[in-house]
């Protein structure tokens, strides 16, 4: 309880000291709220807009969980097949690049054309933004395993499937749970980008047209809401992950055992 | 001392010029004002540009930095906080945004008549925007717009399915049952050079028919710049007159900023807005309470606003 007492309290007082200064800079300028809310404007917002706001954010949270497990399966199997055969690996990593460089704002339109509006083109939009760190850890990880190792196995007739379970898969993890991690910031984004053009308007509205509409109606302090509740959901999502990683890495790792 | 250094802080982050506060005296040159537009190029802003071709702001003394709009762009909360001096609006979004607490005014209504509609595809069923409205179409509109409050309110529409539109045809050109909200004489144009077959309901026929294309700024600068409002006034009248009478040279110079629409299609859009831009009293640019204050009246109907403010505020009348 003491050492979480610890670990929490920096991040907590520098949040309660940001937004001390926020608000007495904004109640001290008299900056219209419509260019800037207070702190106490934002948090008005989640009371009065309540309905609005936590309903967008649990739709973008279940679009963004969606987004970041599709590409963590498609980013560990594929790394994983990557790193596996070396002509495949040099045919095919580079142009898993292109996937950090899309933009994504120029191609959401064409993924509401394939994929309708909803839950499908936001999914896809928060899957191709966040999968390329987890590919790109998974074969580096894997590749980074030590040889002798792979020897030891090979000397006991251990078959792929087993080698990669027993051995790649554990040893790669730190760096794959590292590709997750940043994963997890990116689909949040990429689902807010998606909804902007592929989020249904109405009492299904996400966080993505929760922003738009705000911005619209110089609702700033909605806008500022929404931002805070989207970041709450990559927050959540970064936690999850940081939490399954030191479950998994807590017996040998060091960066678990250090805490 | 540091507040003003706070503010200015505020204003650098935004990446923009405070020309608002320009007080460059009127006799040393043109005085440099900035007008952003809400959307790219094209014929809603016909006379704005007419007036810049046609010398009518330098016959003012004005030079005016016509900065182009793009989806989303915001363009109220840049003028009304003085980060452009005029600024192009909706006649709603300004009374929203007044209600919030945005010091903006209207001085210039480019369209008498609401110009907004919403398109479908020849071959959908519904014949009237009330019959689509009841129905479970896909329509795609700008998220926030204030029309869709007030066609809930008139027709229903819990089963409609609202979509995010950012201005583009090519999902409703692959859509044959959905609907998008346009400018009637601007997308349809372009959807029917493209040989799409399309009808446009009016979004005035349902009563709601605020002034748009509004040409507004803040409280402050229009009070402390009065002849400057008056000279930009009567050269987007001038402006607007000359492009009713002739769009086509304005109109060439817009497609070169917009490539996204035909010099044709603009040439038609101009004709065919002429009615919307004239009103029914050929009163160009005017403006008066009566109707700002039906605009209130309806927003707080919808819900838009929470309490009415005096419709007579919502402009400076400019002879």
């Amino acid at each position: 309880m003491k050492g979480l007492f610890r670990l929490v309290w920096p991040p907590v007082l520098t949040v309660v000291l940001v937004l001390l200064v926020w608000q007495a800079m904004v109640v001290w300028s008299g900056v219209r709220p419509y260019l800037l809310p207070s702190p106490l404007d934002v948090f008005s917002a989640l009371v009065q807009d309540g309905d609005t706001l936590w309903g967008a954010a649990l739709r973008t949270g279940a679009a963004t969980f969606a987004g970041f497990g599709l590409s963590a399966l498609i980013g560990i199997v594929g790394g994983s097949i990557l790193a596996s055969f070396a002509p495949l690996r040099r045919g095919v990593y580079p142009i898993t690049n292109l996937l950090q460089m899309v933009p994504l704002v120029a191609i959401a339109p064409l993924l509401t054309i394939w994929f309708g509006y909803g839950a499908s083109a936001v999914i896809a939009a928060a899957c191709i933004v966040s999968v390329f760190p987890v590919i790109a850890n998974t074969v580096d990880g894997l590749r980074a395993v030590d040889p002798k190792l792979k020897e030891l196995f090979a000397l006991y007739d251990a078959g792929p499937w087993v080698t990669w379970w027993r051995l790649l898969l554990p040893a790669a993890m730190p760096q794959i749970l590292t590709g997750l991690r940043i994963a997890a910031g990116l689909s949040v984004i990429g689902a807010v980008v998606g909804e902007f053009v592929s989020g249904y308007m109405g009492d299904q509205a996400p966080i993505g047209i929760v922003i738009l509409t705000g911005i619209r109606e110089a609702r700033t302090d909605v806008v500022f809401a929404a931002v805070l509740l989207s970041a709450a959901v990559g927050f959540m999502l970064f936690g999850l992950v940081s939490g399954v990683g030191h479950w998994v890495l807590r017996r040998w790792h060091p960066s678990a055992l250090e805490r | 001392m540091l507040r003003t250094l706070f503010i200015c802080c505020l204003l650098v982050l935004g990446g923009c010029k405070n020309k608002a506060s320009s007080d460059t005296p009127e006799s040393a040159g043109p005085l440099e004002i900035s007008l952003q537009l809400n959307w790219v190029p094209e014929p809603e802003f016909g006379g704005i540009y007419a007036a810049q071709e046609k010398g009518f702001f330098a016959e003012e003394g004005l030079s005016v930095n016509i900065i182009k709009g793009s989806p989303g762009v915001p363009s109220g909360q840049l003028t009304a906080s003085g980060k452009t001096t005029f600024g192009v609006v909706g006649g709603d979004q300004l009374v929203t945004m007044r209600a919030r607490g945005a010091p903006l005014v209207a001085v210039y209504a480019s369209f008498q008549t609401f110009p907004r509609g919403i398109v479908v595809h020849d071959a959908n069923p519904h014949g009237d925007l009330e019959s689509l409205w009841k129905s479970q179409t896909k329509v795609a509109v700008e998220p926030g717009l204030p029309f869709v409050k007030w066609l809930n309110h008139r027709y229903g529409g819990q089963g409609l399915q609202l979509v995010p539109s950012s201005g583009g045809l090519a999902t409703f050109m692959g859509a044959p049952a959905m609907a998008q909200a346009v400018f009637i004489f601007a997308e349809p144009v372009e959807l029917q050079r493209r040989k799409l077959p399309v009808r446009t309901f009016k979004v005035a026929d349902s009563g709601y028919d605020p002034y748009t294309v509004v040409v507004a700024t803040s409280e402050e600068y229009a009070k402390s710049h009065p002849a400057v409002v008056a000279k930009l006034v009567r050269a987007l009248r001038k402006g607007w007159s000359a492009y009713n009478a002739d769009p086509v040279p304005t109109n060439a110079v817009m497609a070169k900023l917009n490539t996204a629409m035909s010099l044709e299609s603009m040439n038609i859009a101009a004709a065919l807005q002429l009615p919307y831009v004239q009103g029914p009293k050929n009163t160009l640019g005017k403006m008066t309470a009566a109707r700002w204050d039906t605009l209130v009246d309806q927003l707080k109907t919808v819900g838009a606003l929470s309490q009415a403010l005096p419709g007579s505020d919502c402009f400076v009348s400019v002879p």
